[in-house]
């Protein structure tokens, strides 16, 4: 008994020694493979930040897709396989034969995709869901509403949303956000289920972007550049518009261009925003930094004369031409008839020092440092490095390569009255919850030149247009200074003789100017000169932004870069970027929202001028946001009811303002 | 309980508390474990429905009682009238079983009466115990005998050892091993029980021989290739023959000192039939060190307090035979379960008495229990 008691004692003390010894000695080992083995995690999607125009309208953003995939070695399938896909083409409405096809050039055994971004009502969905093997995966795509629209800013992704282009690609890392995670249990089936207590990272989602742009005013411009480059047989045309002051980029359209929603369609050239990354050599356009610098320097007035002689010159081998004979002309005439032998003449007298340091402070040694990426940083010659005919031909725009944007910032500072700002696209960032994250603020990058030597030259640059070679770039009422350029093309190793850029860079109202604009066209063969192809589209898009936004012409009210927030007039429907009060651009946009209701109502008065007669402005027709903004800005609490746009409205439009006003909408 | 102990239809006094206690804390640990333990079986045949199966297991607690209190005031003279019947019946059931049994885990054990699937070797193990106690004791005058007495025990014992042994090797050996020892206390010449012991691990290898399945587990447990019959591959993996006790040792691993809490085990998303052949490790890992603790020292106390205080005090040889047979029988369950868990012995189903998922061995316990409860009450 005592023999059988000990060795049936001796059991359970070996027992604990060894629960002991996996416990103790083990334990850490194997509760680590306990972890690994018993947890996993899970993605959380984060949400790609949408972009936005100016007036808060969505120009990218993700929609919810469905991809159709199927298994064809399920039995279905495996048993009748031309039923089985036959059942699947109807379902999804897809041709029978690229379902067949998609299944035979599936990449893996068990996994053909057969459609991706599928639309279809609900009963289809139903019905590929209910058959056997298929699968329907949700995904995210990511949609450009307004198709080519600003399609070379936004730029596109690829097919996992990464940005590969323009802003997608350049605030990829703020589109994109931080995906979640959320552990899970599993278990020896691989099944995973959710549990209390393990970690969960919330995804951030991206942050979504505003742009400067107004997306009526870029597609304006987009439909009068791509009418003008294919009225006059250009190989490409580039605009872009900025606000001189504070570098707000206003529009930025290229021709040929793309959709992004579907880049693969549209040949590579297309894709390219020639505004950047394109070196160019600018031609008669340059004749403004070359008479920048003779003014500041002392050597030239616009009264003084220059002999241009018979129109025709030969200097150290090649032979220098203007259109026309001129002869003894005065510096005005020069930049009005863009006289190249008048200004060779005059950066014979330059110091190649002060010449080449003007043209690098307009910035013509790197980049405008606009926040779209890839762009080429302009070039040009240090002065050790010029040759005999460096000056002359840097004078009117040769031997210098320089983006079409990066010229646009030279008019804009003339326009700024000397002061060269950075463009900018980008005015604002918000997260996910719309709270604003990051604003842009208009950066001044330097006083290029004096004031007085803008307003001396300014007039010069207004008889261009008003009697000059841009004559086609006049506006009704409205006073607008620039210059043409008809720059040779550079083919092969020589200026070629048939192949010309064609210029046009100007800005209005002369008196403070509201837009700077740039119009190149690249081999037209209807005409090769600036002031024939560009200025005609240049004209064409200023008017027609002119009329639909009448501020853009808001002469004598300057607004102070410090002007207290909630200046009426300017601030109704920048629910986009709310606050943007301390940007004068910005502070200009909001009312396009209003101006572009007002095409389809053309009759009404304008809101604003009620509001600071303090009485109710007709809001009908707008939308909430948009009254909203326009009733608050004048101190008016908001009550709103349904959804939609503005029905009704009280007080009625025209009765005194109150301090608070109701507003019913309806879609 | 009071029913228990006070009602004594025979015997001298009330049945020994600290046993009973024994069996209700183990009881009480086992609806508890069980509960937790059998999510995994309810995610996959129930929806989840864990209630269903918590229920079932409390209801089968009960009737394990039941079934001890029933045998606990049923004298075992009484029942030692009808060893030799009970053992024949139960004989006829496992030969019945190799028939008509319904296949389950690889083997037939079972067998389906209507309500609930029934495994006749856990009849057969206590009335083996039973009929052995009698026949031992009725040899007694004549014990060192080989053909008078070692031949007829014998004959029985392998006979039924055999036809358990078929399908269920662990049970034969722990079953013949409870016999042995009970043979060894009835001074049965240990020459004899030897012999006996050789016959069975003979029998236990031709077993082995016959089944790949159960020979890979052994060399699991060795770590050497023993059979021909086998594909080492499968066998020392991780995720072959070495995945259950892998995991069984990552969940007594898993626990630490106090546990990770009740219901909280991972390890029962793992381990094959937690509720059942490794509810000790689910323990383990949900109550530590501290709950391994517990439940070996209840069943250290099942053994002593079964020895020496009714085995030792019983009122005649019978009730000594009987009662070694019982006690040993029941700790060695435990004790192997246990030790299959902490890799001390090679992987193989058994249930932890009281405390395991199963209807049939919680029932054989109560009725194992309540037969011992029954010579406590006569002990002097």
């Amino acid at each position: 008994m005592y023999v059988v008691a000990t060795l049936m004692s001796l059991l359970p003390v070996v027992l604990a020694v060894n629960v002991l010894r996996i416990s103790l000695v083990d334990g850490a080992d194997l509760r680590q493979r306990v972890d690994t083995q018993s947890t996993s995690s899970v993605t959380i999607a984060a949400m790609r930040g949408s972009i936005h125009d100016a007036a808060g309208r969505n120009l990218a953003v993700n929609v919810r897709t469905w991809t159709l995939a199927a298994d064809p070695t399920v039995r279905a399938a495996r048993a009748d396989m031309a039923a089985w896909s036959a059942d699947i083409a109807r379902a999804a409405r897809l041709p029978v034969a690229r379902v067949r096809q998609q299944i035979r050039n599936r990449a893996s055994s068990q996994y053909a995709v057969i459609a991706r971004d599928i639309e279809l009502p609900a009963s289809n969905m139903e019905a590929l869901s209910a058959i056997d093997g298929v699968r329907l995966e949700e995904g995210f795509d990511r949609k450009y509403h307004h198709g080519t629209a600003s399609s070379h800013v936004l730029g596109h992704v690829d097919t996992d949303l990464r940005g590969i282009s323009g802003l997608e690609l350049l605030y990829d890392d703020v589109l994109t956000g931080t995906p979640g995670r959320q552990e899970v249990r599993r278990d020896r089936m691989n099944r995973r289920s959710f549990d209390v207590g393990l970690v969960r990272v919330e995804p951030e989602h991206g942050e979504s972007i505003t742009l400067t742009m107004d997306l009526v005013m870029q597609e304006i411009m987009e439909q009068e550049l791509a009418r003008g480059a294919e009225a006059s047989g250009a190989n490409w045309g580039v605009a872009i518009a900025m606000d001189p002051r504070t570098g707000a980029i206003l529009g930025m359209a290229n021709w040929p261009t793309y959709d992004p929603n579907n880049p693969g369609a549209f040949p590579v050239a297309a894709q390219r925003n020639h505004a950047i990354n394109d070196l160019i050599e600018p031609g008669s356009t340059f004749k403004l930094i070359s008479a920048v610098a003779a003014v500041e320097a002392g050597q030239m007035s616009l009264a003084d004369t220059v002999d241009t002689g018979i129109g025709v010159e030969v200097r150290s081998g090649y032979e220098l031409r203007d259109t026309h004979t001129l002869g003894r002309v005065t510096f005005r005439e020069v930049i009005q008839e863009s006289s190249n032998i008048g200004m060779a003449r005059i950066a014979d007298q330059l110091d190649r020092g002060r010449f080449y340091a003007y043209a690098r402070d307009f910035g013509f040694d790197q980049p405008t440092w606009v926040d779209l990426p890839g762009e080429e940083s302009s070039r040009v010659k240090r002065p050790d490095r010029w040759s005999a005919t460096t000056a002359s031909a840097l004078s009117r725009g040769y031997e210098i390569q320089a983006t079409p944007l990066q010229m646009l910032t030279a008019y804009a500072a003339l326009a700024n009255r000397g002061v060269l700002v950075r463009p900018y696209v980008v005015a604002a960032r918000h997260n996910a919850e719309g709270r604003l994250l990051w604003q842009a603020t208009p950066e001044e990058v330097r006083r290029v030149f004096s004031r007085e030597t803008a307003e001396a030259l300014i007039p010069a640059f207004e008889a261009v247009v008003d009697s000059g070679t841009a004559t086609q770039a006049r506006l009704d009422g409205v006073r607008v200074a620039g210059k043409t350029g008809t720059a040779s093309k550079y083919v092969n190793g020589s200026y070629s003789q048939s192949r010309y850029r064609a210029t046009f860079a100007g800005f209005f109202p002369v008196e403070d100017p509201t837009v700077a604009m740039i119009v190149i066209m690249d081999e037209p063969r209807s005409s090769i000169y600036g002031g024939a192809v560009s200025a005609p589209v240049f004209r064409n898009i200023a008017s027609r932004w002119l009329s639909a936004f009448p501020h853009l012409n808001a002469t004598p009210v300057p607004v102070p870069d410090d002007a207290p927030v909630g200046a009426p007039a300017a601030r109704p429907g920048s629910g986009a970027a709310p606050g943007a009060g301390t940007q004068r651009g910005a502070a200009a946009q909001p009312v396009l929202a209003v101006a572009e209701r007002m095409e389809t109502a053309p009759k009404r008065e304008r809101p604003e001028a009620l509001l600071a007669e303090g009485r109710m402005p007709n809001v009908t027709g707008l939308s909430a946001r948009e009254a909203t903004w326009l009733l608050m800005s004048a101190g008016t609490e908001v009550t709103l009811s349904g959804e939609g746009l503005v029905r009704e409205q009280w007080p009625a439009p025209g009765a005194a303002l109150t301090a608070s006003a109701r507003l019913v909408l309806r879609p | 309980m009071k029913i228990l102990t006070a009602i004594q239809p025979d015997g001298r006094q009330a049945a020994d508390k600290l046993l009973l206690w024994a069996v209700f804390v183990l009881s009480a640990i086992g609806v508890v474990a069980v509960y937790s333990a059998i999510s995994f079986l309810a995610d996959t045949r129930a929806d989840g429905n864990t209630e269903r199966f918590l229920v079932q297991h409390v209801l089968r607690v009960v009737f394990a009682l039941g079934v001890m209190g029933f045998f606990s005031i049923v004298n075992y003279h009484v029942l030692a009238r009808f060893a030799r019947f009970f053992l024949l019946f139960s004989l006829g059931l496992l030969v019945l079983v190799q028939i008509t049994g319904v296949i389950t885990g690889g083997a037939a054990r079972w067998l389906d009466i209507g309500i609930i699937g029934f495994q006749p070797s856990d009849l057969a193990k206590v009335a083996l115990v039973l009929y052995v106690a009698v026949l031992l004791t009725a040899k007694q005058g004549y014990i060192t005998s080989f053909t008078h007495a070692f031949l007829p025990v014998f004959f029985w014992i392998l006979l039924t050892v055999g036809l358990i042994g078929v399908d269920d090797l662990s049970t034969a050996a722990l079953v013949l091993l409870s016999v042995l020892v009970m043979c060894f206390v009835a001074r049965v010449p240990v020459l004899h029980i030897v012999a006996v012991g050789l016959v069975g691990v003979l029998l236990g290898y031709a077993l082995l021989l016959t089944s790949p399945a159960r020979a890979a587990r052994v060399e699991a447990y060795t770590g050497m290739k023993l059979f021909p019959h086998t594909e080492a591959q499968d066998v020392f993996s991780s995720q072959g023959e070495r995945y259950q006790v892998e995991q069984s040792k990552m969940a007594v691993a898993a626990g630490g000192l106090f546990g990770v809490g009740p219901g909280k085990s991972t390890q029962r998303d793992f381990l094959p039939a937690p509720y059942n052949d490794f509810i000790f490790a689910i323990v383990t890992e949900e109550y530590g060190l501290v709950g391994a603790f517990v439940l070996l020292g209840l069943f250290m106390l099942i053994l002593f307090r079964g020895l020496f205080r009714v085995a030792r005090h019983a009122p005649d040889p019978l009730g000594l035979f009987l009662a070694v047979g019982l006690v040993v029988m029941l700790t060695l369950y435990a004790f192997v379960h246990v030790g299959v868990s902490v890799e001390v012995f090679p992987v193989t189903g058994l249930p932890l008495p009281f405390v395991s998922w199963g209807g049939t061995s919680m029932a054989a316990g109560g009725m194992m229990m309540g037969i011992l409860l029954n010579i406590s009450r006569h002990i002097e």
